[in-house]
């Protein structure tokens, strides 16, 4: 039992790791609860999109202030809340669907990102921060950041959480009871966009959409109801993050990677294991008769 | 039966309460090479229950989703009680069961309650009256016992008997039902048309787009055959007339005559509107 | 509806696309075969190269620094193109295709070597057939990953560390090289090679006798090194320096360090007493920020891949060098 704790403990006397564990509980709890909507509204794909949509404006914000970091954060949510508008925009206009709208814009703006910054020399090192995250070089003051906004994304979900819920499941209902639906739809997008923006440091853009998408998948797997599926989410979320931290301390691989990893060791757990949906018991039902 | 009570609803747009439930003058709705709709008039009276029958593609879900308020005319005016839909939340949509998620995390009650979020307002929640009130209106659909059950979980009637239930809830006085009987077996439908009445007792009118020509003649006060083009609306035998079902369905219709009447029999393709 | 098939198809393809760019963006090893960095011990027997009245030799060097040495020795008589831009980190450097034209004009090429230039293989393909490459760092004994010598057999450059230019002496070998392969290729200014390359020999006597007097002042067990990454591998081997650790395992900037790569390193700063992180310009300093702070350390910024701006602090090899050594002899001392 002595050796558990110390197990337990022995990361903790490093600040990075505490920061470290913090952002990534932060963003784990943040990005599941958000993520609650995008696995039900089939959004994965946006949201990658989203995430990668984002690098011209980190690359801007890079070059005009040479690296300073708030520069960084608003040039990447602008872009971000811009390029889900566009996406709208552009499936409402044009006659292209939805996914091919996103998958337009989402190449076309990382490749912007890729030139913007190849252009300042060389370019890889913090391109690599950009897509695999730099969660052990967390801030005191990236923790506030953190915390407050993803405090407003959950107090914003909590206050609109049945107008959300109508519009997730019965859009035409929404219509009908005369919801605000663009306005709404529009709210969802920056919301994600702001998430996206948040927590990038973490796991960066390459891993994002697993951080939005693997712990909600989970959690529906295994709630009945939706203020279920949320919380059990979070808590997946935030477990992964801390579980992933200690994966990187003990085993020696990059956190970012690490965190995904356990986000997905729980979905395939989950998956093969759980009650009603389980593979494993539907093959075993399946043998009984 | 849900004891008379002081309407809850806030209507943005007063109801005149002496003009026709619903009154459609000239709808015309043009999609880009067709006109789904093409100058429909008609008029219903407050509870109401007519048949809106038609082959595929004849623009059932589009009148629909016109009437609902949901969609723009291309030309044409849509009044409900005096008032165009826009300003109404008492215009009830009952989707078709193929259309809905059911592997949605919400129970039987969640959905009830979804209706009545245009009562509880933008910044509250639902309160201890709305949940009794979602439970009288399972209540009256017989769905009391299946609160707490997941969505998926129920039987086609009962799915049916949900959404009549968040019709109630949302105290609609116009309800439409997108094909409610596909798929249900007899005693399922029965029991549908038993609150079909307890609807028309309390003064909500219903419109029902179905396939199910028979059903419609034999159930229903009046129906509207539609193609497009109103072909015709009133009394099943006044518009169930072999020269209008053939301009209707066109071939897609064999007419037999039996010692009843006319028997209809129509393709089995039907599911799901174009 | 198939909304969860069409979910998880999207998630697979999440996963392939995470794959290729990890497989994009790693550290790729410079291959063996058919270029002249693959073994780098002898340099080859070069002929004259045809030069019209007036034209001088076409002489194209890789990093900044590669290219003051070449510039030192060839003078006036060389015409003289550095590919890698000042300020770049020349582990992440991604050659345009106006380098690759660059190359193929050249009448000879000189790179670092000992596996610096990771991209030299794509840009020879793009440069095509018939160009000289030269490794400046030809006959000099590399360090392999645990600091030891590198066997003369064993040719294997996975872990071989190529920041050879931070012991003057391996510069006086580049040099040497340059002036042979300079005079090899034009014979004319052989002569003007040749004085160059000894005035520049002597330039670098003096700067390594002048470091070792600066390094004096620093107590024998005061003299430990962190940085970003191993880069001062020969520095610590020529004047009894140790490398405690790194932010970056391995030799280069692209691999990113784990928790257990972090929380060893600040294990190391503390129980050494190490006074000073140092950090190389062309790295993102965010984490070498973080570790000073928590271990209470100064962070220090020296030039290491690359020389700075002309007419600043390390405009040339020589300044460059003095200006790191000062730096670190003030923080250590």
């Amino acid at each position: 039992m002595e050796g558990l704790l110390d197990l337990i403990l022995a990361p903790l006397h490093y600040p990075f790791m505490v920061r470290g564990m913090l952002a990534a509980m932060m963003v784990g709890v943040v990005c599941a609860t958000l993520g609650t909507y995008v696995v039900l509204r089939g959004m994965a794909f946006l949201g990658d999109a989203l995430a990668h949509a984002i690098l011209p404006g980190v690359a801007v914000g890079y070059l005009v202030s040479d690296g300073a970091r708030s520069a960084v954060f608003w040039w990447g949510l602008g872009t971000a809340v811009l390029t889900a508008f566009g996406i709208g925009a552009v499936s409402k206009r044009a006659r292209i669907k939805e996914d091919t709208a996103i998958g337009t814009i989402f190449a076309g703006m990382f490749a912007l990102g890729i030139a913007l910054i190849s252009s300042a020399g060389s370019y890889a090192v913090d391109l690599a921060h950009f897509l695999f995250g730099d969660v052990l070089g967390v801030s005191p003051g990236d923790l506030w950041l953190t915390a407050a906004l993803g405090g407003g994304v959950l107090l914003t979900i909590l206050a609109f959480y049945k107008e959300f819920l109508v519009l997730s499941f019965d859009p035409v209902l929404a219509a009908t009871l005369r919801l605000p639906s663009t306005f709404f739809h529009y709210l969802l997008l920056v919301l994600i966009a702001l998430t996206i923006v948040v927590s990038l440091q973490a796991v960066g853009v390459a891993l994002m959409v697993a951080m939005l998408v693997t712990p909600a998948a989970t959690a529906y797997l295994l709630a009945r109801r939706l203020p279920t599926m949320m919380a059990l989410a979070a808590l997946i979320g935030a477990l992964s993050g801390v579980a992933g931290l200690y994966l990187s301390y003990y085993v020696g691989i990059a956190s970012g990677a690490a965190i995904v990893l356990v986000c997905t060791g729980f979905f395939l757990c989950v998956l093969l294991l759980s009650p009603q949906q389980g593979v494993v018991w539907q093959w075993a039902r399946r043998l009984k008769r | 039966m849900i004891p008379e009570q002081e309407p809850t609803v806030k209507r943005s747009t007063p109801h005149d309460t002496d003009a026709p439930i619903l009154e459609v003058s000239h709808l015309t709705v043009q999609y880009e090479n067709h006109a789904a709709l093409d100058d429909v008039s008609f008029d219903l009276v407050g509870g109401e229950r007519i048949a809106v029958v038609g082959p595929n593609g004849a623009g059932k879900s589009t009148l629909f989703q016109v009437i609902a308020g949901v969609m723009e005319p291309t030309a044409g005016e849509v009044r409900v009680a005096g008032q165009c839909p826009g300003g109404h939340i008492c215009i009830a949509y009952v989707p078709q069961r193929s259309q809905v998620d059911w592997s949605f995390p919400v129970t039987v009650a969640d959905v009830v309650m979804m209706g009545r979020i245009g009562q509880v307002g933008l910044w509250r929640r639902p309160g201890r009256r709305d949940r009794e009130r979602v439970h009288q209106c399972l209540g009256v659909v017989g769905m009391d016992a299946y609160a707490d059950r997941q969505i998926g979980e129920l039987s086609g009637g009962q799915q049916q008997r949900m959404f009549i239930a968040r019709a109630l809830a949302q105290e609609a006085e116009l309800v439409l039902m997108d094909e409610p009987l596909n798929g249900l077996d007899v005693a399922a439908q029965e029991d549908i048309f038993h609150i079909l009445s307890e609807l028309r007792q309390r003064q909500v009118t219903v419109m029902v787009a179905t396939h199910d020509l028979n059903m419609a003649s034999e159930r229903f006060d009046r129906v509207l055959l539609l193609s497009g083009r109103l072909l015709g609306v009133g009394r099943p035998d006044v518009v169930f007339v072999p020269e209008l079902l053939q301009e209707a369905y066109g071939g897609h219709l064999r007419m037999v005559e039996t010692e009843g009447g006319l028997m209809v029999l129509s393709d089995t393709c039907c599911h799901g509107g174009v | 509806m198939t909304r969860e098939s069409g979910f998880r198809v999207r998630r697979l393809a999440a996963w392939v696309l995470l794959a290729v760019i990890v497989a994009g963006c790693g550290d790729r090893e410079a291959s063996d075969h058919d270029h002249p960095d693959a073994h780098g011990d002898e340099l080859p027997a070069l002929a004259p190269v045809p030069l019209d009245e007036g034209e001088r030799l076409r002489v194209v060097a890789t990093t900044s620094i590669v290219g003051d040495v070449v510039q030192q020795v060839g003078g006036e008589e060389i015409d003289l193109t550095v590919l890698l831009p000042l300020g770049t980190d020349p582990h992440a450097f991604d050659p345009a295709p106006q380098d690759a034209a660059a190359v193929a004009d050249a009448h000879v090429v000189f790179i670092n070597g000992a596996g610096m230039e990771v991209f030299l293989d794509s840009l020879l393909e793009s440069a095509g057939e018939g160009v000289t490459v030269i490794s400046v760092s030809s006959g000099i004994e590399l360090l392999s990953l645990e600091g030891d010598v590198h066997e003369e057999d064993d040719h294997q450059h996975g872990g071989d560390d190529p920041h050879v230019w931070f012991d003057p002496h391996n510069v006086m070998v580049w040099a040497d090289n340059i002036e042979q392969v300079l005079g090899a290729l034009d014979p004319e200014n052989a002569g003007s090679y040749q004085a160059n390359g000894a005035a520049y020999v002597a330039e670098l006597e003096a700067l390594d006798l002048w470091i070792e007097e600066q390094v004096a002042q620093v107590d024998p067990d005061k003299r430990l090194l962190v940085t970003d990454h191993a880069s001062f591998g020969y520095f610590a081997r020529r004047y009894g320096f140790e490398q405690v650790g790194a932010l970056f395992p391995g030799y280069s900037t692209l691999a990113e360090p784990s928790a257990r790569d972090l929380a060893e390193l600040e294990s190391a700063i503390a129980s050494l007493g190490v006074e000073a992180v140092f950090v190389g310009l062309t790295v993102n300093p965010d984490l070498a920020e973080r570790v000073a702070e928590d271990t209470g350390t100064q962070l220090l910024f020296l030039y290491t891949g690359s020389l700075g701006e002309p007419g600043g602090p390390a405009g040339d090899y020589i300044s460059f060098m003095q200006y790191n050594v000062t730096t670190i002899v003030s923080a250590l001392r």
